[in-house]
């Protein structure tokens, strides 16, 4: 049985470590309400495929850290030339975890451009990435993590995800905006930018 | 004759610029041919909208980024530029290639690039200044290193071409 986006990332919570985590998406109006550091930007203004952008920058500014974004599969479907350039940028220390339900759940559940046929962990091992996994539940996620997480990078694994209806989502507290000069501040030791 | 592209990643470095994220265009393609040199670092990416958010990524990350990219990029980065300049407001300078605008480029060529990149940079409200030369990098410095006072919005700075 597949997990939903909650049970993963509830799992994710216990398996983080000091990784900078980047949501996006149903994710990133979850999330929020398990966590909410100064490691972690939700990136919600509607420019969907770009936090895996942002979280590969991310992963080049502090390659001491691990970086987590966890995708969507209809963000990865709009920039997967953004697989060519984290595996051309030798970002090791990257990881995106797809969340793979299959629709743009967050404007109501149309369908994905090849759903349920695109192989995404096939996708991202072509375009040179040396980890690439499928876990079906949060179990599995957790099982893997250790190969996952420690193993070369970049590294995706997709997730299986089916969210039941009336899930609950909220916008976080913190605007991205912030969040992000929080991260900043954070990483540089300033006071305030 | 090439662009100078060890002399203007020194310009920027000079400017404490740590890293050049963008795509080769006519001019200034050699900046990407060789992206083990001293200076910042340059990534090359595979659509000029994927640019602007590493960007933001970058300054996340506590780095000091620029975004290079030619007109006909910026036309295709509105949705990153609406989240990068106006949502996360993130200070950022683009060093973008004004194609056509000295004319020698494809000379004799109708180009519309040159016609909307003034108009669409003052519909985004992007403060813009234009180098009097490509090579200009001493001009260029001096900008960039005006900008590191800015902790918030983007800027165009305009490398004719």
């Amino acid at each position: 049985m597949p997990s939903s986006t909650h049970e993963y990332l509830t799992r994710l919570a216990a398996l983080r470590g000091d990784a900078i985590l980047v949501t996006t998406m149903t994710a990133a109006k979850i999330w929020p309400q398990i966590e909410d550091g100064v490691l972690d930007f939700n990136y919600l203004p509607s420019a969907m495929s770009h936090a895996a952008d942002i979280a590969l920058g991310m992963a080049l500014a502090v390659p001491r850290r691990l970086v987590i974004c966890v995708n969507g599969d209809g963000s990865l479907v709009m920039n997967l030339g953004g697989l060519v350039t984290a595996a051309d940028a030798g970002a090791a220390n990257l990881r995106m975890l797809v969340m793979d339900n299959g629709v743009y759940e967050v404007v109501g559940g149309g369908r994905i451009p090849g759903a349920g046929r695109t192989d995404y962990a096939a996708l991202a091992a072509a375009c040179g990435w040396p980890t690439a996994m499928r876990f079906s539940n949060a179990q599995e996620l957790a099982d893997g993590w250790a190969t996952f997480a420690g193993g070369p990078g970049p590294a995706l694994a997709v997730l299986t995800t089916v969210d039941p209806p009336g899930t609950k989502i909220q916008l976080p507290a913190r605007h991205p905006r912030q969040a992000l000069r929080d991260l900043r501040a954070f990483l540089t030791g300033e006071r305030t930018v | 004759m090439p662009f100078a592209a060890d002399a203007f990643l020194q310009a920027l470095a000079q400017a404490g610029i740590t890293h050049v994220v963008g795509l080769p265009d006519t001019e200034t393609g050699p900046v990407f041919d060789q992206p083990a040199r001293h200076g910042p670092r340059v990534i090359t990416v595979c659509r000029e909208g994927e640019a602007l958010a590493l960007a933001a990524g970058l300054w996340g990350g506590g780095a000091r980024p620029v975004v290079l990219i030619q007109s006909t990029g910026f036309f295709e980065s509105g949705d990153s530029l609406r989240s990068v300049a106006h949502e996360m407001d993130v200070p950022l300078d683009l060093l973008i290639g004004h194609r056509g605008h000295s004319g020698k480029l494809n000379a004799g060529y109708p180009d519309t690039a040159p016609l909307y990149l003034p108009p669409l940079l003052q519909a985004w409200n992007i403060p813009t200044v234009e180098l009097k030369e490509s090579e200009d990098f001493e001009e260029l410095t001096v900008l960039l290193k005006e900008g590191a006072a800015r902790t918030r919005g983007v800027r165009a700075i305009l490398i004719p071409q």
